[in-house]
């Protein structure tokens, strides 16, 4: 493909290598357990990996996992209204969006193929992070607060396997990074941005399906271990309810399977494998239900948490 | 006519019990439920036999602390009945 033997994070190519390779061959850039072989010729796409994947690993290897691609349609979409396509193997799996909008829907488009090509692993509707060893997982419905919640972890020191999408390996339970950008929505934005002076966001993508959106950076920490799976300690349901004070509830493990499951892309898809894959995955985890309003206060509570466990 | 109640045939269930809560994945519908006790003790009753309302009631009313009603076991068998687990069968008298 054309790349040096000696390249080891994005960061090591320079600009004119990495436009190169974007516009021609690709580029293979590795994800936590999935290589993702990527081409555009957006402008915007290049700005966007160079800052928010130059930590990550790229190979010099014909095999991805995902071969993707990001480009205006041939003909006038590409001038007027002008639009961009998500291609997965040169095909396209769903309609287009504003030109505006190719960064976030590289982001969407990539979790939409691991959630729907990734048998292999059973994949919940969760966010999914460590510290001292414990993994939890946050399954969540839309607007629960979930992903906020995520990019103040990390921002915390907390590691972050994912803000979208819980990979749990069947063989042995553990969760799998992926440390991809955080999806940050509307009031969230601001919200993490008055949260840490450090967070690195990305411009606001306005008028998406999902509202106004922007990207956080994963930290380069969590990028560097994202090669490491986690034992699943944890799986915490959490609601942003303003003005509660922050509380952590138990739930029983039956009324949490059915939650989880009923989260899940694949859990039907994998069958009796699926149960029985959730079943030790629940049978190994304390599960509750989680509260908040002020993020500082979730911080605390989380940090705990995970302390006492490391504790025992 | 008599009415009775009896396991769909073929049924491959798997169970995980947490407590009092039971975890039932049907591998034939690939369905997934949540059953208390008393469901499980149902499927249990019509393992090998059919069973009428009344014969459920008695024996399910057995381990209940708190006596169960016709109604509560009727709207019971009607939704496993939905699920696909179990089934009405009618025989002449």
């Amino acid at each position: 493909m054309g790349l040096s033997s000696d390249v080891v994070t994005l960061s090591d190519l320079s600009d004119r290598q990495l436009q190169e390779q974007l516009t021609t061959d690709g580029i293979v850039i590795q994800t936590g357990a999935f290589l993702i072989h990527l081409r555009s010729r957006l402008a915007p796409i290049f700005e966007h990996i160079k800052i928010f994947y130059a930590d990550y690993p790229v190979y010099n290897t014909d095999f991805a996992d995902f071969h993707v691609r990001i480009d205006h349609p041939p003909g006038l979409r590409r001038w007027i209204k002008s639009q961009v396509y998500f291609y997965l193997d040169e095909r396209v799996p769903f309609k287009p969006l504003p030109a505006s909008q190719a960064c976030p829907m590289l982001e969407w488009g990539l979790n939409w193929c691991i959630a729907n090509y990734a048998h292999q692993y059973l994949i919940i509707h969760a966010a999914a992070l460590e510290k001292n060893g414990c993994g939890v997982l946050l399954p969540a419905l839309p607007g629960s607060g979930k992903s906020t919640l995520t990019a103040a972890l990390m921002l915390r020191g907390w590691r972050l396997l994912s803000d979208e999408l819980g990979i749990i390996e069947t063989e042995s339970g553990n969760l799998m990074p992926l440390a991809r950008p955080v999806n940050l929505k509307n009031e969230s934005i601001n919200i993490i941005r008055d949260f840490s002076q450090d967070a690195m966001i990305s411009p606001a993508y306005k008028d998406t399906n999902k509202g106004t959106v922007s990207l956080v950076r994963a930290n380069p920490e969590s990028v560097e271990m994202a090669s490491q799976k986690v034992k699943q300690c944890f799986v915490i349901e959490p609601k942003y309810l303003p003005e509660s004070t922050a509380n952590l509830t138990p739930v029983s493990r039956g009324n949490m399977f059915m939650h989880v499951a009923e989260n899940s892309f694949n859990y039907s898809v994998l069958a009796k494998h699926g149960y029985d894959v959730m079943t030790r995955l629940i049978e190994g985890s304390k599960c509750y239900s989680f509260v908040y309003s002020r993020l500082e206060d979730a911080v605390r509570i989380f940090d705990d948490l995970v302390d006492a466990q490391h504790a025992r | 006519m008599a009415e009775y109640w009896v396991k769909e045939p073929e049924l491959s269930l798997h169970q995980q019990q947490w407590d009092d809560e039971f975890v039932v994945y049907n591998a034939s519908s690939g369905d997934t439920h949540l059953f208390d006790s008393i469901s499980i003790k149902i499927l249990s009753l019509l393992e090998s036999h059919s069973m009428s309302t009344d014969a459920i009631l008695s024996e399910v009313n057995k381990t209940q602390s708190d006596e169960l009603d016709l109604f509560f076991i009727s709207e019971l068998l009607e939704s496993m009945a939905r699920y696909g687990l179990i089934k009405r069968r009618c025989d002449a008298v």
